[in-house]
């Protein structure tokens, strides 16, 4: 089994499609004294594996309410209220390997060895990760109610507003290997 | 003061008498029952009036729940022992077992300090809950089969069978539950109104062992929690060497006994059929926490979540003359220093021989596993509606979900080492000795994977054994983690600000199905630490060292010299057999030390040797040596001509230099610290009277030049060169002397740790004048071959002189020059696990952090290749809900 082997195995495995694949039994060689080795797998193997990480969907709606204000003259002005929000950092990391039908043959030097390995694989692994910062919002407004002897007057009190998102990291691998084998 | 107010006031203090701090949960606190209503303070006047307080505060609450079920498991102790792959006795005759096991099992633990109500008015409202932590802890063991070899196998014994057919059903459900939140509190006109949440910590820990036959085994199943105790190292390379000498660590126990000679027939057939359920649920949750009506300042400060969910499922494994290790850990990163693991090739290099080439092994292996694995971590979704401003800060969340699942395995002779840290918070420390000794490097992300893997056997024409293992499983996991801080709203304060903690959510699924494991070693680890952890991971390996010092710094000719030796093994394994040296100068004699260990002395070195030296220790003796001449004065030339005059005598002084070293016969994390040197200066007085007689008759001598060589000398190795490397050499060579050195002769000679000789040369220099000097490069090629194969390196040192002759007919020797260098025999492959990202659906990051040169060099199977993939339904499912 070389690498190329390898990778082919593995990009057919992320593609969560189904893998069917039958060894060739390996003979080594015949004799009273030879080490036989006899294998058969079956292995049907569904994954799923998510991970998800929210520090987002925030929100700020921050409302200035002037309400029987009689004495009311003048309503307006800025700078009032500063908003901020900071959201953490959101880290989704999901992970699934998969081996199946492996063996190592064991054998080499100056014995002899019979093997025969017959593989049947059927993987389908899903691997997701989500994390999210982000959604947030921020809203101003302002309203007078009732507020029946304002002279002058504006909505907007709103002072300053401040969003800092953190970093959102999301990691999703998936390893899969059927039907291998190795030896020295 | 009014009567109204009068009456809110003794309300007030009535509550808070009779209340108090202590509150049990759940509580609810209805402060406006007592209190008539108020109107707003916007409409009343200035009051000075402190406002009562309105508290409520909760103890901590801690669930824990442990379920173990044991069906059918059995142990047999019959002589015989395993010897690699060889077994040599089992059960005499026929030994039938039919085990039939179903087992149903459902688990829950509940904390919670949370869900509290308390609403006031014109108050300050607090709510501040303790910690929850709640654990479920289950393990399930059926239809396991224990075969103990121990003893002396009796003679004419010819052939043993052990037939196991097992059949289980298993259906498991664990629940944990932590709740800190959840919690309300208003009211109206208030002047603050704060809720502040504890921990939450869930956990829930699962193992199934199921069908496992194990023969000649040590097994050792690890778990460990520990979230409040003092600050410790843990050490599971201890843990390993105990599960290798069977002590304390392993449930299976086997001691080698002296076989027969006669070659006998054993026969182990196991059929294994296991149908296994697991519902695991884990919920941490200190977040979804609200605020209502008006108040001025509102806050709502959640603490952190962390929610676990580790599960393992062992099921028709069998195992022959194996050493294996699993091992699940959670920890709270206050209460963790070091982490100390197994070094690889302790694991790998073990039974790397196996002589099993007359048996046989049949295998039959059925799995159908279906697997659900879902995290999630939260500290956001907070909201805060109305007033003039305020700020929401969330915390971190860290979501890990882990799927591990190996099926179908048949592994003969070989060694297999994989270890997953999950960090949940910042890891500050370092990893040392993992990619070679030595080593140190950073942790990149908050889950760092330690995979190893080695196949190395040979076989040889010895056993008959025959092995059948039949396995059939279905397997169904669902395993769901979830941690909240986040999800709370501030609704009508002026000011509104909630943080929220951080959120860690972890799931470790780990399905190990129809292994067959024949002569091998395996070790499997998940350590999950909590919090900030600064603590070092340490792949232990031993360091060796040695200082030398003495408080006296001039002695004369005729003294006594004490050195104080402490010789040292800093490293967290222990070192192996140890040589330490002590390289005395020319014109000093030995009188004796304090160590009280055997000493072996060699004209001026002196040596002692130690069998084994135990991990951190440290050790001090004394030893007395004597100045008995000057023999290398180097008083310069025209203080000879020109004697220095003093009042009654004259003095002549020279510098010595003694040095230590020390050595092991392993590999050790550090060798810069394997010797020490210490310089004295040494004098003799002569009276003036006799000096003056003594000028005269020495005149005719003093007239003469003679050379004086000197030489250092140092190599380009850091710490190992591999066989077949060249290591080059540079040497400085100065005549310090008043006479030319002629025919020079540079002697380089190379022994190896057991002091032995292996390679000496010689090169013809030429001449070299007084005042001058030079400076030689050459390379030696290190052609050793590898003589035994658990020899992984050998530690060599050099010895470097110069000899040359005099103008009278004399042979001068330099100094000796001492350098040394280890070489590396190590025939495995370490692979080392990196993340990529997707290119095409090519697998990168495959990174050989060392490939060590070998004709035959094993061909790894890279199983724990890592490769980043996303898949197309997931990634439209994601895009489309950011769109959201």
């Amino acid at each position: 089994m070389n690498i190329i082997m390898f990778k082919k195995i593995a990009a057919i495995g992320a593609a969560s499609t189904a893998l069917l694949a039958l060894a060739v039994p390996a003979f080594g060689c015949w004799g009273s004294m030879c080490f036989l080795r006899s294998t058969t797998n079956e292995a049907t193997v569904n994954t799923v594996t998510t991970a998800n990480a929210f520090t987002g969907e925030n929100s700020q709606s921050n409302i200035t309410t002037v309400s029987k204000s009689h004495e009311v003259i003048a309503l307006s002005g800025t700078g009032f209220g500063s908003r901020t929000m900071t959201t953490g950092t959101a880290t989704a990391d999901a992970r699934s390997l998969t081996v199946a039908n492996a063996s190592n043959c064991g054998c080499s030097g100056s014995g002899c060895l019979t093997t025969i390995d017959t593989n049947r694989a059927n993987v389908g692994a899903t691997t997701g990760a989500l994390a999210d910062t982000g959604l947030n919002a921020q809203d101003n407004d302002s309203f007078v109610d009732s507020s029946h002897e304002v002279i002058t007057g504006s909505v907007a009190l709103g002072g300053t507003s401040t969003l800092h998102s953190g970093a959102a990291t999301s990691t999703a691998r998936g390893l899969t290997l059927v039907n291998v084998r190795w030896s020295r | 003061m009014s009567y109204k107010k009068i009456r809110k006031t003794i309300a007030c203090l009535l509550f808070v008498l009779l209340f108090g701090r202590e509150l049990v949960l759940p509580s609810i606190v209805f402060a406006e029952e007592i209190l008539e209503p108020t109107s707003a303070p916007t409409n009343s006047p200035p009051s000075t009036e402190t406002p009562p307080i309105v508290e409520t505060t909760t103890g901590n609450a801690t669930a824990t729940t442990e379920n173990t079920n044991v069906v059918n498991n059995s142990q047999t102790e019959t002589p015989g022992s395993v010897d690699g792959c060889n077994i040599n006795g089992g059960c005499e005759g026929l030994v039938d077992k039919n085990n039939t096991a179903q087992v149903g099992t459902s688990n829950a633990s509940t904390a919670s300090t949370g869900e509290n109500l308390s609403i006031a008015d014109s108050s300050t409202v607090t709510i501040d809950t303790g910690t929850a932590v709640a654990t479920t802890q289950n393990t399930n063991q059926l239809n396991n089969s224990q075969t103990i070899l121990e003893g002396t196998l009796p003679a004419n014994t010819s052939s043993s069978i052990n037939n196991t057919d097992n059949k289980a059903e298993l259906s498991t459900t664990n629940e944990a539950s932590a709740q800190s939140g959840e919690n309300i509190a208003g009211g109206t006109n208030n002047a603050e109104v704060k809720i502040t949440t504890g921990e939450a910590v869930a956990y829930a820990n699962v193992v199934n062992l199921i069908n496992t036959n194990i023969t000649g085994s040590q097994l050792g199943i690890y778990f460990y929690n520990n979230f409040g105790g003092d600050l410790s190292n843990l050490d599971l390379n201890q843990v390993w060497k105990n599960i290798q000498n069977n002590e304390n660590g392993g449930v299976i126990k086997i001691q080698e006994g002296t076989t027969s000679p006669d070659t006998n027939l054993v026969v182990i057939s196991n059929k294994n059929m296991a149908l296994v359920n697991n519902q695991v649920t884990v919920v941490a949750d200190t977040g979804g926490n609200s605020i209502s009506g008006s108040s001025e300042n509102a806050l709502i400060l959640t603490g952190n979540a962390t929610a676990l969910a580790n599960v393992i499922n062992l099921i028709n494994a069998n195992l022959v003359g194996t050493k294996f290790f699993v091992g699940v850990i959670n920890l709270s990163a206050n209460s963790l220093g070091d982490l100390v693991l197994p070094r690889p090739d302790a694991i790998t290099n073990q039974n790397t021989t196996c002589n099993n080439c007359g048996g046989q092994i049949q295998n039959n292996n059925q799995a159908i596993l279906t697997s659900t694995t879902n995290t999630t971590a939260n500290s956001g979704s907070n909201q805060t509606n109305g007033g003039l401003g305020g700020s929401i800060v969330t915390g971190d969340a860290s979501s890990y979900a882990n799927n591990f699942t190996t099926t179908n395995l048949d592994l003969v002779g070989g060694g297999q080492m994989f270890l997953a840290v999950n960090v949940l918070g910042q890891a500050g420390g370092k990893i040392y000795n993992w990619q070679f000794p030595g080593s140190s490097e950073e942790w990149v992300d908050g889950q760092k994977f330690f995979s190893y893997i080695y196949s190395g056997t040979s076989q040889t024409n010895s056993g008959q054994d025959i092995l059948r293992n039949d396995n059939q499983a279905i397997l169904n996991n669902n395993i769901n983690v979830t941690a909240n801080t986040g999800g709370n709203t501030i609704e009508g304060a002026t000011y509104s600000n909630i943080i929220s903690g951080r959120a860690s959510a972890v799931a470790n699924l780990t399905n190990l199905v129809n292994l067959n494991i024949f002569g091998s070693n395996w070790f499997f680890g998940i350590i999950n630490i909590v919090g900030d952890w600064n603590g070092n991971t340490v792949f232990a390996y031993p360091d060796v060292a040695v200082e030398i010092s003495s408080e006296s710094k001039e002695v004369q000719v005729g003294s006594e010299i004490k050195y104080l030796v402490k010789y040292s093994n800093l490293g967290y394994e222990e070192a192996g057999r140890t040589v330490m040296e002590i390289q005395l100068p020319s014109g000093v004699e030995y009188l004796g030390d304090d160590s009280g260990l055997t000493i072996v002395r060699n004209g001026n070195k002196l040596s002692w040797t130690f069998e084994r030296m135990s991990a951190m220790a440290q050790h001090y003796f004394e030893v007395r040596v004597r100045v008995i001449d000057i023999k290398t004065a180097s008083l310069p030339f025209w203080k000879r001509i020109v004697k220095t005059a003093y009042a009654a005598e004259n003095i002549s002084k020279s510098e010595i230099e003694t040095v230590a070293t020390i050595k092991t016969n392993g590999p050790e994390s550090n060798v810069n610290n394997n010797s020490s040197s210490i310089k004295t200066v040494t004098f003799i007085k002569t009276e003036v009277a006799d000096q003056k007689k003594s000028d005269a008759q020495s005149k005719t001598t003093d007239d003469k030049r003679f050379p004086k060589l000197e030489i250092t000398a140092s190599n380009n190795v850091n710490k190992y060169v591999f066989s077949g490397d060249i290591v080059t050499f540079e040497i400085n060579i100065k005549n310090k002397g008043e006479g030319i050195a002629r025919n020079n002769v540079l002697v380089h000679e190379i022994y190896d740790q057991n002091n032995q000789l292996w390679k000496k040369d010689e090169l013809f220099l030429g001449d070299l004048e007084a005042g001058t000097g030079g400076k030689l490069n050459f390379g030696i090629y290190i052609d050793l071959p590898q003589d035994n194969a658990s020899a992984i390196s050998k530690m060599f040192y050099t010895k470097t002189r110069v000899e040359a002759d005099d103008d009278y007919d004399s042979r001068i020797n330099s100094n000796e020059a001492l350098t040394e260098f280890g070489v590396q025999f190590l025939t495995t492959k370490r692979i080392s696990v990196q993340a990529a990202d997707k290119i095409n659906g090519e697998i990168l990051g495959a990174n050989d952090a060392v490939c060590l040169p070998e004709k035959n060099i094993l061909p790894y199977l890279l199983l724990f290749l890592v490769s980043g993939f996303w898949l197309q339904k997931q990634t439209v499912y994601w895009l489309n809900r950011l769109k959201k």
